[in-house]
């Protein structure tokens, strides 16, 4: 039962010394789980970037046994010894492709799929007869795994037996009928064979497993508008698109950033599908960040190095959310994502 | 329908007590209760015997087996994941036999006892095999289950034509046959890409593809590279190839190897596109459907093309060694030469084979052991080696001798004594090369396959690409330790200085 703030003898917001120690104590289980699963594990893994840990030992390491020394590894206290993982990184042409390859996923795929998704959800939102057959279809890709998602894209953009390079010969076919064309148009397309083409291949099997995520969140924020704001737009002779405009989109913008920074930050760490269709190929066209500290780490063995990426990755993203959520700052109150 | 066969032929052997397969009395069962899990790469290819055949085992000895598989290029990742953390995760492994120097030197394996070489029959198997392949050093750590090197796959329909024999000649100016240079080979596959012939038994016409190679990264494709690479860059009566004996100095940029490359980039123009992202896997697939004029494999596309349900080529395909290069790099002499016999043929034992081992650290070590024995037996070998698509590909005098036994698979008499003598003739060949088998062998060609699939996508040029693979190589060998490394390689290529 709600008393009369005349009553309380505390000031609101503030408990009883016993109060506070209590909620400390009911916390620190959650503290401490979250330090030891997730804070924990960071600040190792930062501490094994300053190491020249890898497979079958450490150069440091057998140094300073042979002298008598405890042997963790560590580079030392010396700068420019022990950054030696972060100044290789600096100029390492393989990273930096892979870096390019990644902000591509993630802006071209974020682009993509927010606009599709987008649309998608503006059409379900609409009345029409079997909405909700519809919907779960739509969802199908969400639910498959990346590697199934993988080989189903490997199959479909074959460019040489793949349904999709038949349908376009079929297409070839028919345009060579139109007199203004000719038969001159070549409709072959290098899905994974070209770089550019297999980078851009890549987004699409991304973005046709998680626009439909999209498209659910900003259909659940379309469906939360109240529609005594649309009958007023529509009383004062709004057209679609101007509704749209000035209301749907305006009130969309915060759940957009959200959904923006979570598939932002998703597509950072992409490796399964580009695993299973092009191993990183043709040559590193289509390598991202996390396939390489898996290569780095796994496959060479270099975990000092491979750690020290991993670093590197963490405060690109943090860089990447920073700068977006300055930006979106500008155009929506902080209290609303 | 082969492999079908063949299967029911081996365990109605096996029941009728014709096939020694183990030890035990049927009514012993030693391993009840114990489960042998085992390692290696996905699909049938290799994996699918143990898929066959471990219930006929199970039911021996009571024992259970459980399958685990991953893709090629995640394969080495698991495997020594699992030792470093000392996980026991596998009991028995089959494994490339050039990841020797990581498992073998490491200690990771269990050795291979007198008592079960005497149960596999040792004596049976060719001494590149058991001498150098399963071991490390003196100590055996392995057993035999493919042998491997790679071999020419042809259409013999279309090289041995009169007709496009004189057309060819008038064109290039000597004859038509199976090449015996690399020269020649891209002669041939430029000639025959796009040509409108007879691509299969039953006279099916359309444009058929010069030639069909494994490019893919990330997979087994860098091994076909080094198959154009040995006829430029090895030395004869020189062992060393991959390295300097003197100082480890990474020969893998030197002109004979670049040459090659530029030319395993200018052999995607002779194929199809999607080339580039096939492993052996898929041109195992496509050639047998009668797309392209040559294949670079490993013997597996023998029994594949004989194989009425995945072939329309039966009879079609001719079998050769590997070409050589005309000229050969000399690096110590720094200049190229001419053999006098005009081709310098150095074939790649390319991995020297699939091998099974056992995990040191197994629970279950005598069970693991006695499930090996079982899958490296002489009798399932021969019997796997002949049926399309096991991957296992012969390493035993018996599988060499038995010519019936690829008759009656579906070899004609001329076709297995020409696919046998290919296969032979690569592993008997004193200029032969064998694979990288030092610690780190898997890094150095992971680093060498990244960059050939740069030079393909024309990121770098093959020289750039090598130049890479060079630093990398170097590196790798300093963090590894210099030293030890040369004396690994030197071990493993028999070099001993003068």
């Amino acid at each position: 039962m709600a008393q009369a703030s005349s009553d309380l003898t505390i000031e609101e917001g503030q408990g009883t010394r016993d109060d506070r120690i209590m909620k400390r104590v009911f916390l620190s289980p959650t503290v401490f789980v979250l330090l030891a699963l997730s804070i924990f594990p960071l600040l190792w893994s930062l501490g094994i970037s300053f190491t020249d840990i890898q497979r079958g030992g450490s150069t440091t390491a057998r140094v300073e046994e042979a002298t008598g020394e405890t042997g963790t590894g560590f580079l030392g206290l010396d700068w420019s010894l022990s950054a030696r993982n972060y100044d290789r990184l600096l100029h390492d042409s393989r990273l930096w492709i892979a870096a390019r390859n990644t902000f591509i996923y993630v802006f071209l795929g974020v682009t993509i799929q927010y606009v599709i998704g987008l649309l998608l959800a503006l059409v379900l939102n609409q009345q029409f007869r079997m909405r909700s057959l519809v919907r779960v279809i739509f969802l199908i890709p969400m639910m498959t795994t990346p590697v199934v998602v993988g080989y189903t894209g490997r199959m479909m953009f074959d460019s040489f037996k793949g349904p999709i390079a038949d349908l376009l010969r079929h297409a070839e076919v028919w345009w060579a009928q139109v007199p203004v064309i000719g038969s001159d148009i070549n409709l072959y397309v290098p899905w994974m064979t070209e770089t550019k083409w297999a980078r851009f291949t890549m987004v699409l099997m991304d973005s046709w497993q998680w626009i439909p995520f999209m498209m659910l969140i900003l259909l659940a924020g379309m469906q939360a508008i109240p529609d005594d704001v649309y009958e007023a737009a529509r009383v004062d002779g709004a057209s679609s698109f101007q509704i749209f405009r000035r209301i749907t989109f305006p009130m969309l913008l915060p759940l957009s950033a959200t959904v923006i920074l979570i598939r932002g930050l998703e597509i950072f760490k992409i490796i399964d599908v580009i695993v299973v269709t092009t191993g990183g190929g043709p040559g590193s066209a289509t390598e991202s960040l996390t396939m390489y500290i898996y290569k780095t780490a796994l496959t060479f063995g270099n975990y000092g190095y491979a750690a020290a990426i991993s670093f590197a990755l963490l405060v690109l993203v943090v860089i990447f959310s920073t700068l977006f959520l300055g930006l979106i700052r500008r155009f929506i109150p902080r209290d609303q994502y | 329908m082969t492999k079908r066969f063949f299967s029911i032929v081996f365990v109605v052997a096996m029941v009728l007590g014709l096939v020694p397969l183990s030890t035990h009395a049927q009514d012993d069962k030693p391993f009840e209760g114990m489960k042998v899990v085992v390692v290696t790469q996905e699909g049938r290819s290799i994996g699918g015997p143990v898929e066959d055949f471990a219930p006929e085992w199970e039911e021996m000895t009571g024992g259970e087996v459980e399958l685990q598989q991953f893709a090629f290029g995640d394969l080495f990742e698991k495997m020594i994941t699992a030792f470093e953390t000392g996980s026991g995760a596998y009991d028995m492994l089959i494994f490339p036999a050039d990841w020797a120097g990581d498992f073998m030197a490491s200690g990771y394996l269990e050795p291979i006892s007198d008592e079960l070489k005497a149960q596999v029959d040792w004596e049976d198997i060719i001494p590149l095999y058991s001498d150098r392949i399963v071991a490390w050093g003196d100590q055996v750590y392995a057993l035999p289950y493919d042998g491997d090197s790679h071999m020419l796959y042809y259409r013999k329909d279309l090289v041995d034509n009169a007709e496009y024999a004189a057309e060819f000649e008038a064109e290039y100016g000597y004859p038509l046959a199976e090449p015996t240079t690399w020269n020649q080979y891209i002669d041939i596959a430029k000639f025959f890409n796009g040509k409108e012939v007879v691509l299969d038994t039953e006279g099916n016409e359309g444009p058929i593809y010069g030639t069909m190679e494994a490019q893919k990264r990330n997979a087994q494709s860098y091994w076909v590279y080094l198959s154009h690479a040995t006829g430029y860059g090895k030395v004869p009566g020189n062992p060393c190839f991959f390295f300097s004996c003197e100082d480890m100095t990474p020969q893998v940029n030197n002109p004979g190897w670049v040459r090659a490359l530029t030319e395993y980039v200018e052999i995607g123009q002779y194929g199809p596109s999607e080339m580039v992202n096939w492993d052996v896997a898929d041109t195992r697939v496509y050639y047998p459907s009668g797309m392209s004029v040559f294949n670079i494999d490993w013997g597996d596309v023998g029994p594949i093309s004989i194989d009425p349900e995945a072939s329309v080529i039966q009879g079609l395909v001719g079998f050769a060694p590997l070409p050589g290069g005309e000229q050969y790099w000399d690096y110590e002499a720094g200049e190229w030469v001419t053999p006098e016999s005009g081709v310098n043929r150095a074939p790649f034992i390319a991995f020297g084979g699939w091998i099974i081992g056992v995990a040191a650290d197994s629970d279950v070590k005598e069970a693991a052991l006695d499930f090996a024995a079982f899958m490296a037996d002489p009798e399932m070998v021969k019997q796997l080696a002949v049926t399309g698509g096991t991957g296992i590909n012969p390493a035993r005098f018996s599988q060499f001798e038995a010519l019936d036994l690829w008759v009656s698979a579906g070899f004609d008499q001329a076709s297995a004594e020409d696919y046998l003598d290919a296969v032979l003739s690569g592993i008997n060949d004193p200029n032969a090369v064998l694979d990288l088998r030092i610690t780190g062998s898997a890094e150095y060609l992971q680093t060498l396959d990244v960059e050939i699939a740069r030079a393909i996508a024309g990121e770098v040029t093959p020289q750039e690409a090598l130049d890479n693979v060079a630093q990398q190589w170097n590196e790798i060998s300093d963090r590894l330790g210099r030293d030890a490394q040369l004396d690994q390689y030197r071990a493993a290529v028999g070099y001993t200085a003068e």
